[in-house]
């Protein structure tokens, strides 16, 4: 017998099957020996058929796993986008949209590098990556790359919302990261690095380029544009914990964040100074205007901004828990 | 009979089917269009090959990855390769996985375990 077809094999067992009973027809019966050498041959496919069930769900199996192992080396929006089909996987299929772009790096890391073993430093930026990275994705980022110490995120691609919403969302991300560092800076310490590290951020927002750049053989899903070269100069020229936003990115957030005057930064790569802005932290967050009143003994604490409470409405609060306490019986 | 010789592509295994050596190579993973193009000259090649009593067949496969058409001609290779064995061909296969993969070692237990010619599954040396 050829294989000239994927089930010939089976094919050729119904032909004979069917050539018995067109052949025992008239008979109206078929003999033992016949139907014995049917049942056996239907008991080899059976097996066989089984076989391949439980091979191709391990196949399938090793292939879920591998694409889990994959997907940890592309952003899940973008990973997302590739296995739904919606991506095409070729270069040149890019779009020109305004996104928020973040750049980070860490303050003299590489400076410190040099002088530590490889094993510690790798738990540090592994340390440090692993918690970054939770914030980016919490706060909806899609992570281009990490270079380094230094992290490129942008908002905006593939899951659009609305442009205030991308710039939003950048700054309240590196406002936690900010935070977060502060927190691990004993970690760290632990972990041998032996200066607190600081984080330099910079964050523009503009038109780009966003998709397939590189090769057919391997390509990025990345941005390229003007904004992402300002990003990236206003991440070098922050100081330590710093956050600098550019002007579009400030028009967007200056209603919710605390920011420092404009001025004129003299970028790398911009004929023109570029107005920018620090970031100082949400308004309500602000020291300046966070009006608190504690009193552990009776179980208080309330932190308000005044800039932002009617007369009205404090009125109101304290009409709500006049009600509210008179109907407890607990209370004299 | 003449040597078989199969070219591998990006999706489909070299195979290589010797008569002088006695020896038939699958060499890489397999999940082409049309897995009857591939293994079908191979599986009657085999008829070919066995037409002598007593033809021993050493029998390499290094072929990691198979797509369900590839796994189904696959078993039936197995199948024919099993049957040359009880009509007393020397029939021996080593099946290579690469180092640690238990995953890959367990989808080739699960190809064989019809077998009964001796076979062994090998971790390939990095």
């Amino acid at each position: 017998m050829g294989q000239n077809d994927l089930f010939g094999k089976e094919q050729e067992l119904l032909d004979r099957a069917k050539a018995l009973l067109e052949s025992h027809k008239s008979e109206g019966c078929v003999t033992i020996e016949d139907f014995q050498a049917l049942a056996t041959a239907y008991s080899e496919l059976l097996k066989q058929s089984s076989q391949l069930t439980r091979l191709s769900d391990k196949q399938q199996k090793r292939m879920n796993t591998l694409m889990d192992r994959l997907s940890r080396y592309v952003p899940p929006p973008i990973y997302k986008k590739i296995t739904s089909g919606k991506e095409k996987v070729e270069t040149g299929t890019t779009r020109r949209v305004k996104l928020s772009i973040f750049f980070s790096d860490i303050k003299g890391f590489s400076w410190h590098s040099t002088k530590m073993e490889g094993e510690a430093l790798t738990a540090i930026l592994n340390s440090y990556l692993e918690e970054m990275t939770h914030i980016i994705f919490k706060h909806g980022g899609t992570l281009d790359k990490y270079i380094g110490d230094a992290i490129v995120v942008f908002f905006g691609d593939p899951d659009f919302s609305s442009d205030a919403e991308h710039a939003r969302r950048a700054v309240m991300m590196a406002l936690e990261m900010r935070q977060r560092m502060t927190e691990l800076q004993h970690k760290w310490f632990e972990l041998g690095f032996p200066e607190p590290l600081h984080i330099r951020m910079g964050i523009s927002t503009g038109f780009v380029n966003v998709g397939n750049f590189g090769s057919s053989e391997h390509m990025d899903y990345t941005v390229i544009g003007a904004p992402v070269n300002m990003a990236a100069r206003l991440q070098a020229e922050a100081a330590e914990d710093q956050i600098l936003i550019s002007h579009e990115t400030w028009s967007f957030v200056k209603d919710v964040l605390d920011c420092t005057e404009g001025r004129y930064y003299d970028l790398k790569g911009f004929y023109n100074p570029v107005l920018a802005y620090e970031v100082k932290g949400l308004k309500l967050q602000s020291p300046e205007r966070q009006r608190v009143i504690e009193d552990d003994s009776s179980g208080i604490y309330l932190r308000y901004d005044p800039q932002k409470l009617s007369r009205d409405t404090l009125l109101d609060i304290i009409h709500k828990l006049e009600n509210d306490l008179s109907g407890d019986p607990s209370i004299e | 009979m003449k040597k078989l010789h199969i070219e591998g592509t990006r999706y489909s295994p070299r195979i290589e089917l010797d008569p002088e050596t006695r020896t038939l190579l699958i060499e890489g993973d397999s999940y082409p269009e049309n897995a009857v193009d591939v293994y079908g000259p191979l599986i009657t090649a085999l008829d070919e090959y066995f037409e002598q009593p007593n033809t021993p067949l050493n029998i390499k496969m290094l072929s990691f990855f198979q797509n369900t058409s590839s796994s189904k001609m696959i078993t039936d290779m197995l199948a024919k390769l099993q049957r040359f064995f009880d009509q007393g061909h020397p029939v021996e296969l080593t099946w290579f996985y690469p180092s640690d993969d238990l995953e890959i070692k367990d989808t080739f237990e699960l190809f064989l375990e019809d077998a009964s010619f001796p076979y062994s599954i090998t971790q390939l040396e990095e």
